[in-house]
């Protein structure tokens, strides 16, 4: 009982739980970010499943490309039409087996001279960071550059090496692979070796097996 | 102080904690600009942030206030979506089940639009959190 001045009293009343509305701008706010992000993982891992693509086959046409070189301005195949070519991928040149195989390509090359063979090392770097290799390796050759974004990776996608289908754990970078390809254009041999080098014996028999006449070997 | 000055101080307090924690993520960035992979960093910390705005929100969206550690969610969850990333640095290569790390090997792709996407949303869940999480009011019947 609660008494008042003028002598009128009342019955004390326990006040009712206040009803907690949520707020539906909240809502509305949290569906959309869900879609959003949503959306976006989903098509990530759409593209990033749509990134793999077969190895290049033997005695197939060599897929042509065009490339920033780190010997200045952009390095076509085509332009070497006429001359057996060396492809080495490698995964990027900060992992220490793809430097060791870098020095092994870097060795071969006074024999790879000799038959004609141009060479082209290609990763995902950035080509200030391939040129940094190239000085501090001392490597003749020039490096290629391609990125890990979508569609921008065309000749790791053209040879099947972006994400290499020889292991389905592979990540999202060039996969170590040498790739020969003989005077006319034509894929002579692929050699697949996720994280691990390719020594210098190994990379000139490839290369040698591939010229052979009516060569190539997977 | 007035104490619509109070208020805004408080808020400015409270937004304090929640990006406080994530300076501790300037090392990280720092390491990623050595290996030149800087789109890397800001697209998988922006994931972790973006989720743990989501789950902040989601919180004050069931009546949880806010928290002094608050902050502690974006910095775990941009490490968690980040740590793949240190693997990969000790040698091993991603795997496709890394993408339990906020799908980090999907995002990795680098899909263009993916940091811009991720920024904006950011942008407009921190709005959402200095709207509906910081000032604590909630619409009552």
């Amino acid at each position: 009982m609660v008494d008042y001045p003028e002598g009128r009293a009342t019955t004390a009343q326990t006040p009712e739980p206040r009803r907690r509305q949520r707020p539906p701008l909240l809502g509305l706010l949290l569906v959309a970010a869900l879609i959003t992000l949503t959306a976006l993982f989903t098509d990530g891992v759409v593209t990033e499943s749509l990134a793999k693509t077969p190895l290049v086959a033997t005695g197939q046409p060599a897929p042509d490309f065009a490339l920033p070189s780190t010997d200045g301005g952009k390095a076509s195949l085509a332009s070497l039409r006429g001359r057996p070519v060396l492809l080495v991928f490698v995964p990027s040149v900060l992992c220490h087996w793809c430097r060791d195989e870098l020095r092994n390509v870097q060795a071969a090359l006074p024999q790879l001279t000799m038959k004609n063979v141009a060479i082209f090392a290609i990763s995902t770097d950035e080509t200030v960071v391939q040129r940094s290799t190239v000085t501090s390796l001392g490597l003749a050759f020039p490096f290629l550059g391609e990125a890990p974004t979508s569609g921008e990776h065309p000749a790791g996608s053209a040879y099947g090496l972006y994400h290499s289908p020889r292991r389905a754990d592979t990540g999202p970078v060039e996969t170590n692979a040498l790739v020969a390809i003989d005077a006319g254009g034509v894929v002579r041999a692929a050699q697949v070796r996720p994280e691990q080098s390719f020594d210098e014996a190994e990379i000139l028999s490839t290369v040698a097996a591939a010229l052979a006449p009516g060569g190539g070997s997977r | 102080m007035t104490r619509a000055g109070t208020a805004e101080a408080s808020s400015v307090r409270r937004l304090s904690f929640l990006l406080g924690p994530s300076i501790l993520l300037i090392p990280v960035l720092v390491l990623y600009l050595h290996y030149d992979g800087t789109p890397h960093f800001f697209l998988h910390s922006l994931t972790g942030w973006d989720v743990a705005l989501v789950l902040l929100l989601v919180a004050s969206y069931y009546g949880w206030s806010w928290s002094p550690w608050d902050g502690l969610l974006p910095l775990l969850l941009a490490l968690w979506a980040l740590t793949p990333d240190f693997v990969y640095i000790a040698g091993p290569y991603h795997r496709d089940w890394v993408n339990v790390f906020l799908f980090h090997i999907g995002l990795d792709e680098i899909l263009p639009s993916a940091v811009i996407v991720l920024a904006m949303v950011w942008f407009v869940l921190v709005l959402g959190y200095l709207r509906f999480r910081l000032d604590g009011r909630r619409a009552e019947t």
